[in-house]
C-alpha cells in the first residue's frame, strides 16, 4: 500500500530519494513510499530510514500517535504519517 | 579541586571588595553555581527584603566544572531575590564570561548594598576595583562592551552588563555577556540597576585545576563521544532549538495569541526551515551557529535581519549579524503575538539583547497588552497610538525600543503582565506562575510541564525540570504518574545547574557522566547519589528560602486560562490542567506538608 511521508527538518535528511519527491506549502519534503499492507507506523518509520534512537513523536494524519501505542497503530492506505524528533530545551 | 576555593565579597555601599575562602563545607553539601549561590544568599540576607533595595544580595556563581575541559563548561549563575517574582531568582547563561570570572581566581561574585553613583567592577585576577561608570550610564550593552574594551586596552575582557533597561528597573531586565548570552530570567538585571552596577568585566589568567588530571580527561573524552554521537546533539548544532516550534504546533502545546489557541498558523514562516531559507534576494536570515566556551554542541544562532526590511533600512548598525532566533524568543515574539514576520522577530531579539530585556517575559507582557487591547480596555491613545493587533510585526518592534528605552507605553510594558494586567482591572489576562510569563509550553496539552512551572522555585520555567518525553512521548493527555517525575527530575537539573555544565548535555548524559567529570575534578567523592542528594537538598534550601520570603501554597498555582479553560485544539482538545489532582501527590513525593512546607524529618534528612 501508499503512504505518505513527512519529517521535521531535523529528520528530513534521514528520507530516501525517491521518483515521488515534492514539497507540500510549507516547503517540506513529501515523498510517497510503498510499504507491506499489514505495515505498523514503526514499519513505515523504518522505511522512512528514521534511526530509532531519537525516539520520534509520529503523527498520522495530523493526530499524535501515543509513544505506548506506535507499535500497534494500524496504517492504511493513503495514510500521511509525519515524524518529529523528541526534543527539550528551549 | 575544581573549585578556586574562593570567593570575592563586593560592598558598593562602602566602597570595598574582599576575597575569602570558600566555605568547603558548603561546596560540598551545595556543590557550587545554583546550589552554592542559593546557600551563600539566604545566608547574606534577609528573604523578606525588597528585591530592588540595598539589601538584596546579588550573586555571579560558577561551577567546580567551569571552565575546564568538559563539554559546554562556560556556564555560570546570576542568583538574587527576583523583582518579577518576589521568590529566590536563579538564571543561567553561557558565552564565555563565566569562565572568565573563574580564571580570575574567584567561584563566586557575591555583591551587597549599593553604590552612591553608577560604577562598573573591573577585575583582572587578583587586582579589583570599583570604577565610576557615568561614561556608560545610559548606554546599551553592546555600547557597554565595546567602551570596557577599548578604555582598558584589552580586546580579552569579558563583560556581563545591562542596558538602559536594568538602569530603569524593568522588572524582568537580563543581565547580558558577550553581546547576546543572557542571564535572562526573573529580573536580575533590574537588581543590578537597583545596585547602581553597570558592569563586571573581568579578565583571568589562572586557569582551573583539577584533582586527578588524567583520570579526568579521560571522564571529559568519554563523555565527549557519548553526547558527540547523538541526533540530540548533531540536531542543536545544526538547527538550534527552533525545530521545537513544529513540534508544539503539531502537539497543541504552542501558546498562542496569550494562549487563548494552543497552535500557530504562522509557524512555518518563522521555523528553522525559514531562518535557513534563501529568499528571492538572495538574503538569508541564519548566518551560522555558534558555541559557548567549552561547547560541542553549538546550538547558539547568528543571525542577519534582510535589509530591505522596514526595521533597518537606514539603520546600519542593526545590518550587522547578532544573536538569532532561538525556541522560546520565535514562541514569544511569534506565536504568542500572532507575528510570522522572522525579520521583525529577529529584530526585536537585537533589542533586547542590545538593552538587556528577556524576551520570554516581554513577549509575555505585550501578549496581556495585545488582549486589553482587543478587548477594548486599552486603545491608541494608551498605546501612543499603536495599534496593538495580535500580528501586527510593528507593535512588536515598537514596543520592543519602547520598552528597552523606558518610554512612552514601553514604561507600562516594563512593569511585566502581572502588574500590568492588574493595573487595568483583568488580572486574568497575565499568563504569569508567580509573576512570571510562561515559556513556550502550554500547560493543558503538557500536564507535567504544568506542575514544574506550578512548583518552579522562580515561577513559571521550563528548566527547573524535565518531563519533556513524559508529557509529549506517554500516550495521553494526564497528570498521573507526574507528581515522581517531577520531583525527580527537578532534583536532577538542580544538581546539573550547580556543576557549570550546560542542561542540553541532558539529552546525551544521564547523572553518572556528571558524576564521573565530578569525581575526577574534585575532592568529596562525587557519586550519582550523592549527585541527587545534593540536587533534593538545594531545591529544598529554594523553597526554604521562598517560604521565609511569603510565599505559600497559594503560589504554586497556574493561571485561570490553564485551570478553567479547555485547550480549543491539538492533543489536549477539550482538557485543563489537572493540577490540583497533581499537587499534593507532588508535596507527598517531595516530603512536604499538605501545606507545601518541608517537614522537620524532610529538613533533618537532608541536614538543612
Amino acid at each position: 500500500m501508499k503512504v505518505t511521508v513527512s519529517a521535521s527538518i531535523i529528520l528530513e535528511d534521514y528520507l530516501p530519494t525517491t521518483d515521488t519527491d515534492g514539497h507540500n506549502e510549507n516547503d517540506e519534503r513529501i515523498i510517497t513510499l510503498d510499504v507491506p499492507a499489514d505495515s505498523g507506523a514503526l514499519d513505515v518509520m523504518k522505511a522512512a530510514g528514521i534511526p530509532e534512537d531519537i525516539t520520534p513523536l509520529i503523527s498520522l494524519n495530523g493526530t499524535i500517535i501515543p509513544l505506548g501505542r506506535q507499535s500497534e497503530q494500524v496504517i492504511n492506505e493513503g495514510d500521511h504519517l509525519h515524524f518529529m524528533p523528541s526534543l527539550k530545551g528551549g | 579541586m575544581g573549585w578556586q576555593k574562593r570567593i570575592l565579597r563586593v560592598d558598593l555601599t562602602a566602597g570595598t571588595c574582599t576575597p575569602e575562602p570558600l566555605n568547603m563545607e558548603w561546596a560540598q553539601a551545595y556543590l557550587g553555581e545554583r546550589g552554592l549561590a542559593a546557600k551563600y544568599l539566604k545566608e547574606s540576607m534577609d528573604p523578606k527584603a525588597d528585591p530592588l533595595s540595598p539589601e538584596n544580595v546579588l550573586i555571579f556563581a560558577t561551577g567546580p566544572l567551569t571552565g575546564t575541559m568538559a563539554s559546554t563548561s562556560g556556564r555560570y549563575a546570576v542568583v538574587t531575590k527576583g523583582p518579577l517574582t518576589g521568590a529566590i531568582a536563579c538564571s543561567n547563561s553561557g558565552g564565555k564570561f563565566g569562565a572568565e570570572l573563574k580564571f580570575a581566581g574567584y567561584d563566586l561574585l557575591i555583591i551587597h548594598g549599593r553604590a552612591e553613583r553608577p560604577v562598573y567592577l573591573h577585575i583582572v585576577d587578583d587586582k579589583v576595583e570599583i570604577v565610576d561608570a557615568e561614561p556608560l550610564w545610559g548606554k546599551s550593552v553592546w555600547e557597554t562592551e565595546r567602551w570596557l574594551r577599548d578604555q582598558h586596552r584589552d580586546p580579552q575582557i569579558k563583560v556581563a552588563s545591562i542596558g538602559v533597561a536594568g538602569e530603569r528597573l524593568v522588572r524582568y531586565a537580563c543581565v547580558i555577556n558577550d553581546l547576546h548570552r543572557a542571564a535572562g530570567r526573573s529580573g536580575v538585571g533590574a537588581v543590578m540597576g537597583s545596585k547602581n552596577l553597570k558592569a563586571v568585566a573581568a579578565r583571568g589568567t589562572k586557569g582551573v585545576r583539577v584533582d586527578d588530571p588524567r583520570r579526568f580527561m579521560e571522564a571529559v573524552s568519554q563523555t565527549k563521544a557519548v553526547l558527540w554521537d547523538t541526533g540530540h546533539r548533531r540536531g542543536l548544532e545544526k538547527y538550534g532549538t527552533l525545530p521545537m516550534i513544529d513540534n508544539q504546533h503539531e502537539f497543541g502545546g504552542l501558546p498562542t495569541r496569550n494562549s487563548l489557541d494552543v497552535q500557530f498558523d504562522g509557524t512555518s514562516k518563522i521555523n528553522a526551515r525559514a531562518m535557513r531559507a534563501v529568499g528571492e534576494d538572495g538574503h538569508r536570515n541564519l548566518v551560522t551557529n555558534k558555541a559557548c566556551f567549552g561547547c560541542t554542541i553549538a546550538c547558539g544562532r547568528i543571525a542577519k535581519i534582510n535589509p530591505n526590511h522596514y526595521t533597518v533600512v537606514n539603520r546600519k548598525e542593526y545590518q550587522i549579524a547578532s544573536g538569532g532566533l532561538e525556541y522560546e524568543t520565535a514562541f514569544a515574539f511569534g506565536a504568542e503575538l500572532g507575528i510570522d514576520d522572522i525579520d521583525a522577530l529577529t529584530f526585536a531579539n537585537f533589542i533586547m539583547n542590545e538593552q538587556g530585556m528577556d524576551p520570554i517575559s516581554f513577549g509575555g507582557t505585550l501578549a496581556a497588552a495585545m488582549e486589553l487591547y482587543e478587548m477594548g480596555v486599552i486603545t491608541d491613545a494608551d498605546t501612543d497610538g499603536v495599534p496593538l493587533r495580535f500580528g501586527n510585526a510593528q507593535a512588536l518592534t515598537i514596543m520592543a525600543e519602547k520598552t528597552g528605552k523606558y518610554e512612552g507605553f514601553g514604561q507600562v510594558l516594563a512593569m511585566g503582565s502581572k502588574l500590568m494586567a492588574e493595573k487595568y482591572g483583568h488580572p486574568e489576562v497575565s499568563i504569569t506562575i508567580k509573576g512570571q510569563e510562561i515559556p513556550g509550553y502550554d500547560g493543558r496539552a503538557l500536564q507535567g510541564m504544568g506542575l514544574g512551572y506550578a512548583t518552579s522555585p522562580r515561577g513559571a520555567c521550563h528548566l527547573k525540570h524535565d518531563l519533556f518525553h513524559e508529557d509529549m512521548n506517554s500516550g495521553e493527555i494526564t497528570g498521573k504518574g507526574k507528581a515522581e517525575r517531577c520531583k525527580v527530575t527537578q532534583d536532577e537539573v538542580a544538581a546539573v545547574d550547580s556543576t557549570g555544565l550546560c542542561l542540553f548535555t541532558t539529552g546525551a548524559w544521564k547523572m553518572d557522566a556528571f558524576a564521573r567529570q565530578l569525581d575526577a575534578a574534585c575532592e568529596g567523592g562525587w557519586t550519582t547519589k550523592k549527585l541527587e542528594e545534593v540536587g533534593e537538598r538545594i531545591f529544598n534550601l529554594e523553597r526554604t528560602f521562598n517560604l521565609a520570603a511569603g510565599l505559600t501554597r497559594a503560589d504554586d498555582t497556574l493561571p485561570k486560562r490553564f485551570l478553567e479553560t479547555p485547550a480549543p485544539s491539538g492533543t489536549a482538545k477539550g482538557k485543563v490542567s489537572e493540577l490540583p489532582m497533581m499537587l499534593p501527590a507532588y508535596y507527598k513525593e517531595r516530603g512536604w506538608t499538605e501545606e507545601g512546607i518541608p517537614t522537620n524529618e524532610t529538613l533533618d534528612r537532608l541536614r538543612l
